[in-house]
């Protein structure tokens, strides 16, 4: 470890070129980086020690280092991961190897050129077994790491975002879920009926506000839809129905008091809290949900989910977010984090992945944990839609200054489905005629 | 938690008083080295400590400060995402930030929270210093006002959640005494309040604990005068307190604009997840900077953040400007 | 000034000062404000010893069972040992690198005549407006460019540069406040300036000297944004790193409030022991001109 901060340090003094504005030249040479003999590698990890995915990995990094001799620096680096990278991409890169989901990457690396396209190692065998990873991957899970036909995320484990629920109150949901908004409409009618709170939401995340419309508009519309509207310099797509009609649903769950009392008014996770404890029937969530509530749910609570409904001519895609492995193109040392990633991709290894950490593996021949099963089967038959239509990663400046805001105020009830239309447009049409 | 803001706005107040405290001392001082400019040697001989004496801190001041902040402003003429090329922009990250209804209201919000929470903030604590100054265990109580401080924003933040939420602690006392339809605290129209309340809370035992060292110089003799001539609180204030402490109030009001200026941390804190952003609707102008680099996704916008950097440093050195002449007049002697 | 003599004119006896208000309504609401950070500094502390589930179902009650196992968790999993460990190094180095530094710079400023002095202690104010977020991008540069990423002893040199403005400034102002006649009588004496530096305004002014030590600990203790962008490798991460490294796991690995609240108290109480320890000392500085 020690050494490789030598030259780690030696690598980072080297990229004085990296922020463009230095041109102090480098007279130490490399020593170390140098040639590339396959027989070790610097993985960047954007977990932190103690994390179960982390003690998964470390265990699995250990296996493959006894069996091929590579030896593997490890830097358990966290979220930030990218950010901290991103200095050295342009020259050497202080890793040959990270994991991330596709959104940073897209935006700090596809358009500087940093990102490799990792196509061909689908193709790569998977030591030990008869197939390659390719062959185990589904396409649903690839593209989710795909831009412009790259592969730049090489996916390895999924997040899903459903309805979230209690399957010991809703024992039959899981055969039969809504198909339709309409059939929500009437479950959540039921519900109400009988007294209880149907919806929970914590509307002081903009981001967990913005998986109602968002996914709504997905649903009536198609893939894209949402993504074509935000786009739209002349904000003329606002004006199609289906924009409005997915607002008016929201409209009405706002203003017809499904969602549970406090939900405008509380912080980050109170009103999660109250999910997990049965106060509230169901919630959209990523499947991190499940992961996250456990150390203070209610006593037998059983994770289920089931998709979001669609239109009624077709069934709704899930809104995904892959999480997966990026080999920055100057890496000194592709091979060897090539074979790493063959090795991880083996199915023990995937399998003990998902097991402790109750994610959604990538490998479709693992078995998933009960919690995230629902949303494992209803990703395989609706297929998969990057979350948010891929909106918070193209438009991510709009998002989050004119949709959001309106998004906000929809969903809270502060402003009717033709209002936020009204002013989703016309604020959009400010927008991009001002925009850098 | 973050960075030198912090640093900053911790150790800013203690500037207050000895530099600029009322008392005899500045007298003095205003003599020594002038009567020493002519001809003494031994004077003529400690001036030959000044460069060496000043030259580190100002190597290191214009190397990590002043050096980085031309960097800035070359940054903002530019479009970046971090790395690679820069390109040029000329000014139109600035023209873009006046058309940006987002910066603006976080410009509105930077002068509510300036003023607003300022005035409240400074009646507070001359309130306290003054309510504080013939108070038993008023040693105490001052060093427990200072103490919010050193309580990281995330903490005051979950704090703030945990009071006023819908079902928190405030709205089931007010339940207690009847009122059974409390506003709803932490919604959105009423957050940014919320916020400002908690800016008011930290910054009070910061200020009070600097105006009360300057009020404490204030000899006693002055106010038994003053309550023997039947002056009532609020006169002793307006003709003793005031006049004063009015240099250490002019230190504060430039400290304060500097620091809530700066303000960002507890307004981050209060966007609850780890890696999002609160809605716009609370921007400050400096989270406005922070988001523009910082966002969770989305190509960083580096250029449009160091303008709007740029644009805060001179709104302060305006303010700093503004207050240094508003505020000047004769030191009172006494 | 004219009230004021008026006044001093009607001097008379001592008196009592307090009115009724002050005494049935001011104090009281003092004690109020007083309480309510003494509670919250309670709570803190009883939350860090509950349960994730107790902290959040019910935040005001006592803990049922003190979970003492949140500070091993939290120390443990969030690799707090190391960090605290290179937090105090970095602290204590940076505290003594600023002082060892803005001394004689405040000390030159104030009282040694020079034309520029006014001018460059202006300089020195303005700094204090800079904002850190505005300059880390150019700021890494310089960093980059004398090998400074990624170490202590750069992060060091940074908090010390970037303390300069208001170090510099308090002690200006502090060292302009202290007696001219004593600097006088040992420039009579025969004194070198450097003595007189040294061994006599130096003493005078150590009340302020440790006051900017605790306020400059106090400040660096909890950064978090500069650490986070020049520091990467994880053994030589910061206590609020490896506290920010330590929040980060929840969303995945199960909400971990007890846990948190263990770890913010682990980085806030060994503050707030020197604050309690020193605090005096800030007062005393910012009250008193001279030191004794």
């Amino acid at each position: 470890m020690k050494r490789n901060r030598h030259i780690r340090v030696v690598v980072t003094a080297c990229i004085a070129g990296a922020l463009a504005m230095t041109s102090a030249a480098c007279g130490k040479s490399s020593t170390s980086a140098g040639s590339d003999g396959g027989k070790e590698l610097t993985y960047w990890s954007m977990y932190k020690e103690g994390e179960p995915a982390q003690v998964a990995l470390k265990a699995s990094i250990g296996a493959f280092t006894k069996q091929t001799g590579i030896k593997v620096h490890v830097q358990w680096q966290g979220r930030d991961v990218l950010t901290k990278l991103q200095p050295t991409l342009n020259r050497k890169p202080a890793a040959d190897l990270f994991d991330r989901n596709l959104a940073p990457v897209k935006s700090l690396m596809v358009p500087a050129g940093t990102a490799s396209d990792l196509t061909d190692v689908l193709s790569t065998q998977i030591p030990g077994e008869n197939k390659t990873i390719g062959d185990v991957l589904p396409d649903s899970y690839r593209s989710l790491g795909e831009v412009n036909k790259k592969l730049v995320v090489l996916p390895y484990n999924v997040v899903a975002t459903g309805f979230w629920y209690n399957a010991a109150k809703f024992p039959t949901l899981a055969a039969s879920p809504p198909k339709t908004w309409d059939d929500l409409q009437k479950l959540l009618d039921t519900q109400k009926a009988a007294g209880h709170a149907p919806l929970a939401l914590d509307a002081d995340i903009p981001d967990y506000n913005a998986y109602w419309y968002t996914s709504m508009v997905v649903s009536q519309l198609g893939v894209n839809s949402f993504h074509k509207a935000a786009g739209d310099k002349t904000g003329a797509t606002w004006d199609q129905p289906g924009y409005l009609k997915a607002a008016q649903q929201i409209q009405k769950l706002a203003s017809g008091g499904y969602f549970v009392s406090g939900y405008k008014a509380s912080k980050f996770p109170a009103i999660q809290q109250k999910w997990a404890n049965n106060k509230a029937d169901f919630v959209i969530m990523g499947s991190w949900l499940p992961g996250e509530v456990k150390t203070y749910a209610a006593a037998g609570f059983k994770y289920a989910s089931f998709p979001i409904p669609g239109n009624g001519t077709t069934a709704s895609p899930v809104p995904s977010t892959a999480y997966g492995w990026v080999i920055p193109t100057k890496a000194a040392h592709r091979t060897a984090a090539e074979k790493l990633i063959a090795f991880l991709y083996g199915k023990a290894q995937m399998q003990s992945f998902a097991d402790s950490t109750s994610t959604i593996s990538a490998r479709s021949d693992t078995t998933p944990s009960d919690a995230v099963a629902g949303a494992v089967a209803s990703m395989k038959t609706n297929g998969t839609y990057q979350t948010d239509d891929a909106v918070n990663q193209d438009y991510a400046d709009w998002w989050t200054k004119v949709f959001e805001p309106l998004d906000d105020k929809l969903i809270t009830g502060n402003l009717t489905a033709t209002a936020f239309i009204a002013k989703l447009k016309s604020q959009s049409v400010d927008y991009w005629k001002h925009a850098l | 938690m973050t960075a030198s803001t912090v640093a900053a706005s911790t150790a800013d107040p203690a500037v207050g008083s000895p530099s600029e405290s009322p008392a005899g001392a500045r007298g003095h001082n205003a003599a020594a080295p002038r009567g020493g400019r002519d001809g003494n040697p031994f004077r003529a001989r400690q001036r030959r400590l000044y460069i060496p004496f000043v030259a580190p801190a100002f190597v290191l001041y214009l190397a990590f400060l002043i050096v980085p902040l031309a960097g800035t402003f070359w940054i903002s003429l530019h479009k970046w995402p971090g790395s690679g090329p820069m390109q040029w922009e000329g000014t139109r990250n600035y023209t873009y930030l006046l058309h940006d209804p987002v910066f603006l209201h976080s410009f509105r919000n930077t002068l509510v929270l300036l003023f607003g929470a300022g005035a409240a903030t400074f009646a507070l604590s001359f309130g306290l210093t003054m309510l504080l100054r013939d108070m038993v265990g008023r040693s105490t109580a001052r060093s427990i006002i200072f103490f919010p401080n050193i309580v990281p924003a995330l903490v005051l933040s979950i704090l703030w959640g945990f009071l006023f939420q819908a079902d928190g602690l405030v709205n089931k006392i007010l339940g207690l005494i009847g009122v059974h339809h409390p506003p709803a605290w932490l919604a959105q129209n009423h957050l940014y309040s919320m916020i400002l309340l908690g800016v008011v809370w930290t910054s009070t035992g910061f200020y009070t604990t600097i105006i009360m060292a300057a009020v404490d110089r204030i000899p006693p003799y002055l106010y038994e005068d003053c309550a023997l001539a039947g002056a009532n609180a609020w006169q002793r204030f307006r003709h003793v307190t005031l006049p004063l402490s009015w240099d250490v109030i002019g230190i504060c009001a430039v400290l304060w604009t500097i620091n809530a200026i700066k303000t960002f941390e507890f307004v981050l804190a209060m966007a609850g997840s780890s890696s999002g952003l609160p809605t716009p609707e609370v921007w400050t102008v400096s989270l406005y900077a922070y988001a523009s680099a910082f966002a969770s996704s989305g190509v960083p916008q580096y250029g449009l953040a160091a303008a709007d950097s740029i644009v805060t440093l001179v709104l302060v050195a305006v303010l700093v400007f503004l207050i240094r002449r508003v505020m000047r007049r004769d030191t009172i002697e006494f | 000034m004219s009230t004021i003599n008026a006044i001093r004119g009607l001097r008379r006896h001592r008196t009592q000062r307090t009115g009724p208000f002050q005494r049935f309504l001011g104090a009281p609401l003092v004690w109020l404000f007083v309480a309510f950070n003494v509670a919250v500094l309670a709570w803190l502390l009883l939350s860090s010893t509950k349960t994730t589930r107790d902290l959040i179902a019910t935040p005001w009650s006592l803990p049922h069972a003190i979970q003492w196992d949140n500070f091993a968790r939290a120390w443990s999993a969030g690799n707090f040992g190391p960090a605290a460990l290179n937090s105090a190094v970095l602290v204590a180095g940076t505290a003594a690198a600023t002082i060892a530094v803005a001394a004689p710079a405040g000390y030159a400023l104030s009282r040694l005549g020079a034309r520029s002095a006014e001018g460059m202690t202006s300089l020195f104010a303005i700094g204090l407006g800079i904002p850190a977020q505005a300059i880390f991008l150019p700021l890494y540069a310089v960093m980059n460019s004398l090998g400074l990423v990624d170490s202590l002893w750069g992060l060091g040199l940074l908090y010390t540069a970037t303390s300069m403005p208001f170090a510099v400034f308090f002690l200006t102002g502090f060292f302009r406040s202290l007696p001219a006649e004593l600097e006088e009588a040992a420039a009579l004496d025969g004194a070198t300036p450097w003595y007189t530096f040294w061994r006599i305004m130096l003493p005078l002014a150590r009340s302020g000297l440790v006051t900017l030590l605790l306020l400059n600990v106090i400040g660096h203790w909890g950064e978090t944004f500069f650490a986070l962008v020049f520091i990467q490798s994880q053994s030589l991460q910061t206590l609020p790193l490896a506290m920010l490294g330590f929040l980060q796991q929840m969303q995945y690995s199960g909400a971990d409030w007890g846990g948190m609240f263990a770890g913010i108290a682990i980085v806030v109480l060994p503050i707030v022991v020197l604050y309690i320890w020193l605090g005096r000392r800030i007062i005393e500085g910012m009250t008193l001109g001279s030191g004794k």
